[in-house]
């Protein structure tokens, strides 16, 4: 049982995930933006992060910004990984960059993925990590 | 324990259950014998009902529940207020939480795919904002499904309303005879011009518009839908004159130097004796003269045509000669560029009167396209024969062809194919049909894309002629 953090604007994508991962025997935090979630991981720690691009308030891409500055203070929020979904057929070079430089970074899922194969990334990283 | 279980277990108790009050009472003596029979049936029923209140429990209830959770997901627009709670046997349970990861993957999609719509329209619309063109999308029954703002701004509309047809909306007059005639036609493509006077008297400057319209398809609409472009051509009006005046200009004042080394070359091939430098020098100055004095020609054409200007010769017209002569031109040029061109002996002879020189050019331009634009080792076929009461001349080949949406177009000056741009002037075909049309005619094009095009124009045969002799 590992702690996930699932960070969408778009309601119903983020209940989706929460009943898959919790079916799995996870405890979920569902976060609307990048600033909600970076409120939530500092009451309880997740130790895997689903995260969207395009958010209202603060963006995927801010939000990885931030954690890297939260993570140079604090070595507990050093490389937590996280996965990115994306609704768009295709991101900008930079933007791209922005993700997979960044510590923790696992991999892009398209946003309508089986969330099946979303868990079993997200366990298949829990396991290896132990 | 399995609900298959569960239920065998019901029915051995409420079977047994009278069996064992039997032994009982053989067992307690006596007394209770008498009553066995009335404690059986009561001990079945009881164990009856309690069955009945578990299946209840375990399966009838958690299924009347996943019914009303499924018809309340549907009835809130496929958005799952909150997971269904899994009660009742395990089966049930299992049920209950497929359907609702069911209901919350289809949630998802929904918004999902709603949002992907939203996000293509704003893409769509900030395209169409950006154009300088007033652009205006019409279904079947001429209302208005989507414009830019410039176009709202251009026709005068203060609202798109859904349910009015555009003519009832648009406030700027000067377009309302074009809109309706656009709203009143069949026709895949259509093309007219708009002035619009301008608003105050004394600094009125009248702007013009071009407004076309195209037939499209929309899977929801029964009939084709229209889009619309208006764009302003005042600026290319002017152009337009100033490089016609241009034109006609620089025609007028060539005209005399190219007769001029015409008629000499002519001249140098009667006065010096045969030989193969005189084939190879001369031949090819008549041509190229030949060549320049028919575009001049066809540009003074056009021009005298387009104003009303030019008087057509009534001459007498042999179609098979007409054929022959384009045909021997035509030929030299062919053989260079390795196409078979041929032309069809006439079944029969076909006689009209007409401008001999002006439907040569005809002719000769349609031959001269088709051989421009097939590649080598193509065939092009000039033929005429006579059709209900009509010369029908046909220039076919087995180029390129012609696309659909361009084939009317083409027949338009300085119209010509992207793919053909900087090939000529984009006058031959104009020309082509102002002289047929001159000659009370018609000319249009067939063509396949990859296959060839087929240019075909009719004129009418003289009554005395009726065509064949």
């Amino acid at each position: 049982m590992a702690n996930i953090l699932i960070v969408d604007d778009e309601p119903s994508i983020r209940e989706l995930f929460r009943y898959v991962f919790e079916e799995a025997g996870h405890a979920v935090a569902l976060a609307g933006n990048g600033s909600e979630a970076l409120a939530l991981l500092q009451e309880e720690l997740p130790e895997f992060i689903l995260l969207d691009v395009a958010m209202p308030v603060m963006s995927g891409r801010e939000f990885v910004g931030e954690l890297a500055r939260l993570g140079a203070r604090d070595g507990r929020f050093r490389g937590i990984p996280f996965v990115v979904m994306t609704g768009e057929n295709y991101l900008d070079k930079e933007l791209n960059e922005v993700f997979t430089s960044a510590a923790g970074f696992v991999c892009f899922f398209p946003k309508m993925i089986p969330p099946d194969e979303v868990l079993r990334k997200a366990e298949g990283i829990l396991l290896a990590r132990g | 324990m399995k609900t298959s279980s569960r239920l065998r277990l019901i029915v051995l108790a409420a079977s047994l259950s009278p069996l064992l009050v039997f032994f009982a009472c053989a067992a307690a003596g006596r007394p209770w014998f008498p009553h066995a029979a009335v404690l059986a049936a009561a001990a079945a029923l009881a164990v009856s009902l309690l069955a009945a209140e578990a299946a209840v429990t375990g399966l009838a209830g958690p299924m009347a529940s996943l019914a009303s959770g499924i018809r309340r997901f549907i009835a809130a627009d496929y958005k799952l207020e909150a997971v269904l709670p899994q009660a009742g046997w395990p089966e049930a349970g299992a049920l209950i939480s497929a359907v609702n990861r069911l209901m919350l993957e289809l949630g998802a999609y929904r918004a999902f795919h709603l949002n992907q719509v939203v996000e293509e329209r704003a893409k769509a619309q900030a395209l169409l904002d950006t154009i300088g063109d007033a652009v205006l999308l019409l279904d079947d029954r001429n209302r208005l499904i989507c414009s830019n703002a410039f176009a709202l701004r251009l026709l005068g509309i203060r609202k798109a309303e859904p349910e009015l047809e555009l003519c009832a909306l648009v406030r700027r007059k000067d377009f309302l005879p074009v809109l309706a005639r656009i709203a009143a036609s069949e026709e895949n493509y259509l093309k007219m011009d708009v002035d619009v006077p301008g608003a105050e008297e004394e600094y009125a400057v009248t702007r013009n518009f071009r407004v076309t319209s195209r037939r499209f398809r929309l899977a929801g609409l029964a009939r084709p839908g229209r889009v619309v472009v208006i764009r302003d051509v005042t600026v290319d009006r002017e152009i337009e004159s100033a490089r016609e005046t241009f034109f006609h200009m620089i025609t007028h004042d060539m005209r005399a130097p190219v007769t001029s080394i015409q008629g000499y070359t002519q001249l140098l091939t009667e006065i010096v004796p045969q030989s193969p430098a005189v084939e190879r020098c001369l031949l090819p100055i008549m041509r190229s003269a030949r060549r320049l004095n028919g575009m001049i020609e066809d540009i003074l054409n056009t021009i005298k045509l387009e104003r009303g200007e030019l008087k057509l010769k009534a001459d007498g017209i042999d179609a098979g000669a007409l054929c022959d002569a384009v045909f021997e031109v035509h030929e030299p040029l062919a053989a260079a560029k390795r196409i078979k061109l041929s032309a069809a002996p006439l079944p029969a002879k076909i006689r009209f009167r007409g401008d001999a020189a002006l439907l040569e050019r005809v002719l000769v331009n349609l031959v001269g396209n088709s051989l421009k634009f097939t590649p080598a080792g193509g065939n092009v076929a000039l033929s005429c024969r006579a059709v209900a009461g009509e010369a029908l001349f046909t220039v076919e080949d087995d180029g390129p062809g012609i696309p659909r949406e361009k084939r009317e177009e083409i027949f338009e000056k300085y119209s010509q194919l992207e793919e053909h741009k900087h090939m000529g002037l984009g006058l031959g075909l104009a020309m082509c049909r102002l002289a047929v049309q001159a000659h009370n005619g018609r000319i249009w094009v067939e063509s396949e894309e990859g296959k060839g095009s087929r240019f075909m124009f009719v004129v009418p045969l003289t009554a005395s002629g009726k065509g064949t002799e």
